[in-house]
């Protein structure tokens, strides 16, 4: 369906793009406040009923061949369950440790959302792009888009996206600001040392140097027959653009902002004319784990990018590399939740964990950052853990260690002061471990239904403050916090 | 003109090459640039690389003047579908340009290739293995002027060190005094061959004789800015990443 703008909709994009004191006082006071957006991938399908909507054994009529837990294991905090499990192994993968979600639910349970639904593919691609454009429920745009495109044009980088395959595809709708596209980081711990085109270059020449470079070069350009001949292409029109305004991020610099590696031998900063940014310490004090773990070094950049204000949605989540040799033999599996298909229990577990305790500390470091006037960064954000898909439900009778496959079935978390938190939407029937849905308006558990990708996702949008009228959105009111 | 032709056909197809040894000489590049009545050798410079078939080392023929506006287009390509290098191909440019391996072209903090560890999928590459990434993104990333640009520096220096250390194996600046503060003389032969020697790696083309002088010209205000350090070491790295991160040099 064609996507036409609504009033609200103008207003909410002119006021990002740094026209609301061009507006009058009343349209200017329509306008939503900024908001932040923070994805969390659960790269590989995130089971929900292996942690919010655990089931126990007690439960279930078929407990010994559905996944369900031993009674002990399985806490209740509100509304919500949590799984603490000693893990001794993951599959045939040598790993010891700890898997904690209790610390993070008591913790956050106020802000927390669980939002049952049953996607559309079990396809990893396909449904992790589906998980964050709701099946293309908005013209094929994002969330991430979405945010960047109504509360990002005053940022430098509205949309920074640290994920990987399909969370990291961008959206298809063409009318789509360019400004609210991502801009992809693979290396979160160095990733910053791209927003200067000479700081920290051995060997580099001044500041003016460079100055004189570009202005050598604009005018080569201008006059080659190169340009004069291809002057038309869009591509090339988009690039100068994109030239234009990129000295904005070495003026911002954000190099500095952005770069949280102490000076060490191995990351020789001050020999290179460079010096992390003021929070840095706070980061890596808060992350420690950042040089061997790519997903405490996304967290990290995540917390500079939004209090640094370069950025209203970030993403990140772990990828498909194995951790190895962190803190011990193995960290983290290969294929990140993925690697249920070998160890289904041990795996979600600790995935789950490293997904919480991460996010935990974000949120605790944006509780702790002020915004404005006594409000917190965390005030105006959204947590939401998106995930390819469910995991199958079926393992041979007993067994405590199995191997699952994909499955539609699954439920999402959202944590934030923007949700109507502290509840479960919709429910799992324990008798066939599958979630159900709930009425969108209010909220009241309907075992007969099942929530759509884009209800989901229309939930978020909403309680984003996003105008979605005139979009053929579902109106999920029962998800924002009144 | 058909010798002229001939001529640049030939060094546009060692220009593809990786070795010294295949650099044109400046013989014969003085040889073909000579430009005949009906425009010297424009035309024929742009194949295989980015200058697409027109204009060439034409310049000296008919170019205006520094102050005398835009010069008018020669023709305006009705299917200007031009693309972006993008990240492997790019840094196999910049590597055959300055002849230099494709991961000693620039190292963040001393260590991590440039592009293919860090600014890979900004520039417009994929990765598969790593970040699952299978398709390249429509466009290049906000940020990968400054990349290209980061890219270019670094690799530039490093040509320009390995070229003072060894004038005799030089790729580039080896017959320009650069270990002085300043040129002897800006307009002088050895300048010219090196400024015609990262034309022609670069952009598989001559350089026209407003393009040389503008390069000029920035010496001069390099002279004249009175920046810190030498004015001809910054002159050469500047030249050389205004070549290569001009849009004929990153578009194809």
């Amino acid at each position: 369906m064609p996507f036409r703008p609504h009033r609200r909709q103008v207003l909410q994009g002119l006021a990002a793009a740094g026209a609301a004191a061009l507006l009058p006082g009343r349209a200017r006071a329509q306008v939503a406040g900024e908001r932040f957006l923070i994805v969390v991938t659960g790269t590989g399908g995130a089971s929900i009923i292996d942690a919010m909507l655990a089931i126990r054994a007690s439960e279930s009529a078929n407990a010994a061949t559905l996944n369900t837990f031993p009674d002990n294991q399985v806490e209740s905090i509100g509304p919500f369950r949590a799984v603490d499990q000693r893990l001794r192994g993951l599959g045939p993968l040598p790993y010891s440790g700890e898997a904690n979600q209790t610390d993070f639910v008591r913790r956050h349970v106020d802000d927390m959302l669980v939002v049952t639904h049953t996607g559309t593919s079990v396809n990893h691609l396909v449904a992790q792009k589906r998980a964050l454009t709701g099946n293309d429920a908005w013209a094929g745009r994002t969330l991430q888009e979405i945010v960047a495109a109504t509360y990002g044009g005053r940022v430098p980088l509205p949309n920074v996206n640290m994920g990987i395959g399909g969370y990291v595809e961008p959206g298809i709708d063409p009318a789509l600001p360019d400004r609210a596209r991502a801009e992809p980081v693979a290396n979160a711990q160095i990733w910053a040392l791209g927003l200067d085109g000479q700081r920290g270059i051995a060997q580099a020449p001044p500041r003016d140097v460079l100055t004189l470079s570009r202005a050598l070069r604009a005018r080569l350009d201008e006059r080659s027959a190169f340009t004069r001949t291809f002057g038309e292409s869009r591509a090339l029109q988009r690039w100068l653009e994109r030239r234009r305004q990129a000295t904005t991020l070495e003026d911002a610099n954000l190099i500095e902002k952005l770069l949280f590696l102490p000076d060490t031998p191995a990351s020789p900063l001050a020999s290179l004319g460079l010096a992390s940014g003021p929070d840095a310490e706070r980061v890596r004090a808060a992350f420690p784990l950042y040089l061997t773990d790519p997903l405490e070094a996304q967290a990290a950049l995540a917390y500079l990018l939004i209090v640094n204000r370069v950025s209203v949605a970030v993403t990140l989540g772990p990828g498909l590399s194995p951790g190895v040799g962190g803190q011990q033999t193995v960290d983290s599996p290969p294929l990140a939740f993925d690697f249920s298909h070998s160890a289904h229990r041990g795996t979600q577990a600790l995935m789950w964990s490293r997904l919480l305790s991460v996010s935990d500390r974000l949120i605790g470091l944006l509780k702790a950052a002020e915004y404005a006037d006594g409000e917190s960064f965390w005030d105006r954000s959204l947590l939401y853990v998106a995930s390819d898909f469910g995991r199958s439900r079926r393992r041979p009778a007993g067994a405590t260690e199995f191997a699952s496959g994909h499955h539609l079935n699954n439920g999402s978390l959202i944590v934030s002061p923007l949700v109507r938190g502290g509840r479960v939407l919709g429910g799992v029937d324990p008798d066939t471990a599958l979630t159900y849905g709930f009425d969108p308006r209010t909220g009241e558990p309907d075992r007969g239904r099942n929530m759509a990708e884009a209800e989901v996702f229309a939930g978020i949008v909403q309680a984003l403050g996003v105008d979605t009228s005139g979009t053929g959105l579902p109106d999920m009111r029962t998800v924002v916090r009144g | 003109m058909r010798r002229n032709i001939w001529m640049l056909l030939m060094l546009s197809a060692v220009g593809c090459d990786d070795g010294p040894a295949a650099r044109p000489t400046d013989a014969a590049l003085a040889d073909a640039a000579l430009p005949d009545a009906s425009g010297g050798a424009g035309g024929v410079g742009g194949m295989g690389g980015g200058a697409g078939g027109v204009g060439g080392a034409g310049g000296q023929g008919g170019d205006p003047g520094l102050d005398a506006g835009p010069p008018a287009p020669r023709f305006t390509a009705r299917h200007a579908n031009l693309r972006f290098k993008s990240a492997d191909r790019l840094r196999g440019d910049l590597a055959r340009a300055l002849d230099l391996p494709p991961d000693g072209l620039c190292n963040e903090l001393g260590q991590y290739d440039c592009i293919e560890a860090i600014h890979k999928v900004a520039l417009g590459g994929v990765e598969a293995y790593r970040a699952n990434i299978y398709r390249p993104f429509p466009e290049p990333s906000a940020s990968a002027p400054l990349i290209v640009e980061r890219v270019a520096l670094a690799a530039c220096t490093r040509r320009i060190a390995l070229d003072r250390e060894d004038a005799a194996s030089a790729v580039l600046w080896g017959a320009v005094p650069l270990a002085g503060a300043r040129l002897a003389d800006v307009d002088g032969e050895p300048v010219t061959a090196a400024l015609t020697a990262l034309y022609t790696r670069a952009l598989l083309r001559l350089p026209t004789a407003e393009e040389l002088d503008l390069l000029r010209q920035l010496y001069r205000d390099f002279e004249g800015a009175g920046l810190e350090g030498s004015p001809a070491l910054h002159w050469a790295q500047a030249a050389c990443v205004a070549v290569l991160t001009s849009t004929e040099f990153l578009f194809y």
